[in-house]
Formats: C-alpha cells, sequence, structure tokens
C-alpha cells in the first residue's frame, strides 16, 4: 500500500493560499442488487471481484489508466485509518469494512469506493479551486462504468441512492478552505446562513461547531435533485469566490488593526513548531493555520515555509500519518512525543539542539 | 410524536448522531432541526422535510415488498435498503441532471423504431409496398443494432 501523500495537498491549484482542495463525488447504484445495506457478504464479494476484473480491461485502462483495488479487509488497521485521515474513505467504512473496497488511482486524485452505502462512489480530488476538472473526471469515470454496469436509475428521480438525501444527481461537490480571519472575527456565522439559503452548508474539517480547530472548513451542496450538476457547480464556484474575497478583506482588516498582536501569534506558533517537545495534533494544527495565515500576508520566517508543507501536515500529524511517516506503531502519548520531530522535518526547522 | 427538543411542535424527523460506537436517536420537529443543523455532524438533510414526504407508508401496509424494510426502521436510519423503497417516498423535484448513456441510446432507438413503425402502417395502407419494403428492412436493422447494444 502506497506511503505516498494524495495530489490535492500539492498546492499548485488556483487559490491554493485559501482554498486547499476541490472534490466531486458520485453516488451510483447497480440495479441488480439491494443497496449495500441490505446485501450478502456474498454479493458484496461477487461485486467486488467484478469491478476487480473491469479495471484490468484495455477499455479501463485506455480511458483511467491503472488503477488498484484494495480491500480494506486486507489492508491493517493503521492502513484503513491512512486512507481515512486523506478523506479517501469515510468513518463509517473503518467500522464496516468488510466486504468494501477502494479502486484508487496512481496519484490518488482518482477512487472508486465500492459497497459503501452506495454500490459505487466514484470520487475525485484536485488542489485548490478545481470544479471544473474534478467534475470532468468524475464524470468520465461514470461514463466509463455505465458500459460495464447497468445503473439504478429513475426516470423522475434520477440515480437512486440508499440515503435520498443523495438521489438525482447523486453528486456532492466540497470545497475545502482555510479561513482563519472570518474564524476570528465571526464572519463565518453570517456565511453560514447565508450558504443554507442557497442549498449549501459549510462544517469544520476537524471538529465540530463553528470554531473547527486547524481553521479549516468545507464547503458542500445539500440539493442533489431538480438542478443540474453544473448549475450546482458554477453556483459553489461563485459562493467560493465571494467566500474568498470576504476572507482576504477580514485579513487585511486584522493586519491593519491589531498588526502586532496577530504577528505575535503567528511568530510564537512558529517558535512553538520549532522548540516543541510534546504536540498534540490538534495544537499543531493550530499553528499551522497561523503559519499559512502568515505566509500568505508575506511574513518572513528564518526558513522559507511553502504552503505544499503546510498542506501535508495537515494530513501527516493525524495518528496514522504520523505512523506512517516513521513506519512505526505508537501509542498516542509516544506520538505526541514524537510529533515535533514530524513537524520540524517537514517545515526543515528545529531549536533543539 | 412531540418534538422531544422543544416539546412544542409534532416530531417530523429522526435525528441519529453517531459518535464511535454511540448511537443517539432523537424525534424532533423540523423547527428544532434548522437550529441543530450547525451543532450534529450525522443529521438526516433537513431539506428532506421540504421535498419529501413519507405518507406513501400507508398504514398495515408500511412493508416495502422487495426488502422487507418497514417505515419505522427507515425512520430510524434515513437510509434506504433497495431502490423499491422509493416507491413509497414522494419527492416534489425532478431529476434534470446526467441520464446514463446507455439508457439514452436504446430509449432513442426505441422512438425511432416505434415511429417508422408506424409510418409503415401508413405506407400499407396507402398500398405503397415497395417503399414499405425498404422501410420494413430499415426497422429490422435498427432492431438488430438495438440489441447488438444489449448485448454489450
Amino acid at each position: 500500500m502506497t506511503n505516498k501523500l494524495p495530489n490535492w495537498l500539492n498546492a499548485k491549484g488556483h487559490q491554493n493560499d485559501i482554498v486547499i482542495s476541490s472534490r466531486v463525488r458520485l453516488a451510483r447504484n447497480i440495479d441488480e442488487y439491494m443497496f449495500p445495506r441490505n446485501m450478502t457478504r456474498l454479493e458484496k464479494e461477487k461485486l467486488l471481484e467484478s469491478l476487480k476484473d473491469i479495471i484490468e480491461t484495455p477499455e479501463f485502462n485506455q480511458e483511467l489508466g491503472k488503477m488498484t483495488l484494495i480491500r480494506l479487509e486486507e489492508a491493517t488497521p493503521i492502513e484503513r485509518q491512512y486512507l481515512l485521515e486523506k478523506h479517501l474513505i469515510s468513518p463509517d467504512m473503518l467500522e464496516k469494512y468488510p466486504s468494501t473496497g477502494i479502486v484508487l488511482g496512481l496519484d490518488e486524485s482518482i477512487s472508486i469506493l465500492v459497497n459503501e452505502e452506495d454500490h459505487l462512489r466514484i470520487q475525485s480530488f484536485f488542489s485548490g479551486l478545481n470544479l471544473e476538472d474534478a467534475y470532468i473526471i468524475a464524470d468520465k469515470i461514470d461514463d466509463v462504468l455505465e458500459k460495464f454496469y447497468q445503473y439504478s436509475y429513475h426516470e423522475q428521480y434520477g440515480y437512486l441512492t440508499s440515503c435520498p438525501s443523495n438521489v438525482g444527481t447523486g453528486i456532492r461537490f466540497s470545497v475545502m478552505m482555510h479561513l482563519p480571519a472570518l474564524a476570528m472575527n465571526g464572519g463565518l456565522e453570517k456565511i453560514s446562513q447565508g450558504l443554507k439559503k442557497e442549498g449549501f452548508v459549510i462544517r469544520g474539517f476537524f471538529g465540530e461547531g463553528s470554531k473547527a480547530y486547524g481553521d479549516l472548513y468545507q464547503i458542500s451542496n445539500q440539493f442533489t435533485i431538480g438542478v443540474k450538476e453544473t448549475e450546482i457547480m458554477l453556483s459553489l464556484n461563485s459562493k467560493i469566490n465571494d467566500i474568498i474575497e470576504l476572507e482576504k478583506e477580514s485579513r487585511s482588516k486584522l493586519f491593519l488593526e491589531q498588526e502586532l498582536h496577530i504577528k505575535d501569534m503567528i511568530f510564537r506558533a512558529y517558535g512553538n513548531l520549532k522548540y516543541a517537545l510534546i504536540l498534540s495534533a490538534k495544537e499543531g494544527m493550530n499553528d499551522i493555520s497561523l503559519l499559512r495565515l502568515g505566509l500568505e500576508r508575506g511574513m518572513k520566517f528564518d526558513q522559507d515555509l511553502s504552503y505544499q508543507q503546510l498542506n501535508n501536515l495537515i494530513v501527516l500529524a493525524q495518528p496514522a500519518g504520523l505512523q506512517k511517516y516513521f513506519a512505526k506503531t505508537m501509542e498516542p502519548e509516544e506520538r505526541d512525543g514524537k510529533r515535533p520531530q514530524l513537524f520540524q522535518e517537514i517545515l526543515k526547522i528545529g531549536g533543539n539542539k | 410524536m412531540i418534538c422531544q427538543n422543544c416539546g412544542q411542535h409534532e416530531a417530523t424527523i429522526c435525528v441519529v448522531k453517531i459518535t464511535g460506537n454511540k448511537t443517539e436517536k432523537q424525534y424532533i420537529c423540523q423547527y428544532c432541526v434548522n437550529k441543530l443543523n450547525e451543532n450534529f455532524n450525522n443529521i438526516i438533510n433537513p431539506f428532506l422535510g421540504s421535498i419529501m414526504e413519507l405518507n406513501n407508508w400507508q398504514p398495515g401496509g408500511d412493508i416495502c415488498p422487495t426488502c422487507g424494510q418497514s417505515k419505522r426502521k427507515w425512520e430510524e436510519t434515513g437510509k434506504l435498503n433497495c431502490k423499491d423503497c422509493y416507491n413509497f417516498l414522494n419527492i416534489s423535484k425532478k431529476h434534470i441532471g446526467k441520464r446514463p448513456k446507455r439508457n439514452q441510446q436504446e430509449l432513442y432507438l426505441i422512438n425511432i423504431i416505434k415511429e417508422k413503425q408506424n409510418q409503415l402502417k401508413k405506407l400499407i395502407e396507402q398500398e405503397k409496398y415497395e417503399e414499405a419494403a425498404i422501410l420494413r428492412d430499415e426497422i429490422k436493422g435498427l432492431k438488430e443494432n438495438k440489441e447488438d447494444k444489449n448485448d454489450k
């Protein structure tokens, strides 16, 4: 199983100073089976087997390149946890992993979940703001798979899904954003209400509530029926651009009105990561958030930082990411003691001589 | 049932919150769903209430004949067991996005064949047998074409 980091962290996309990644998910079911929650293990295995064959066909390879099926049952608990931390599988799948699988592309930007809540969940991830490309590739995977399967499709309701909240297009767009200034000045509250009225929802990437740690937020569509895929995409795209503007305004205001205070916080975060001996994931994420803000505002540190380094830490700082990085199984307490080394190596800083 | 949160309105939605292995259930009203939305991570889409009705699930006959799921079970989980469970839902919106290409192609062929068959009938009525023979062969070709697609 691959140890490398997914492409969506590479900070090479549009607006990568504020937008981490764009993602599309399509839910599809196959007509001959009941939904996975009501399938026998044998049926699930049959579906997994069929997918394994399909990804080996020239027709599939020509369109989508080489992809590999990972049966979650055959992966170790840490590997499963790592897939979750890379946002490739759902928390639900971590618990109910028997007879489920993920078909993974080489750079992990495309994947297909098998036997999760729906038979197939096509996923595509891009770094920065790039819903268009994420949609185009997900749509292409859908076209290819459709040649092999008869989907459950209803003339009026569209693609049928196990949860009616996905019925219709079965599509979910989501964009991960870094919004420290809007989190600080309370602007998120208003944005959240505005988004809700138009069928979008914002939630913390880590943790719940309005103040998510690491200031990372995910914005996605709620409606999947009665509106075209491209319409959802365009309207979400324009919402994201509005939020980017608001975040930038808030940052400018913050630095104008409380420059000393905010710079103090940012340099202290840098110092904290440089000299810490014990670091929780939460503390690390909050420091990363401040460094990201400082980087975007053009602040200089004694070591140059990049968005890609900071993005990589979002995944590597998590329990499985950390253990993968050091290729070592560790208990929570040991992990907190080892985490500073991870941050110092990735950021190429280190004060504990 | 009265909303377990505010105790004022009729409960319309069952909210299921899952934390680790623990599952918490609460029957609440639409007003509270809107308020609670921010606090719950795992929540049944509040929009469901506004676009879907469950009234179709008849008292006494509230079991899906295909999968055996009951109305109660569906309300608890918010998930359907099979595609036929959709027969129990009234969704007021119509899907207008992508449709499977395969079905579309088939549908297109079926419509063309139907139309040509009508033309054929007219030609025979008008005793234009030569033209009818050409059209008959054309229809035969289209039908074979359709079978081929089905076999793929």
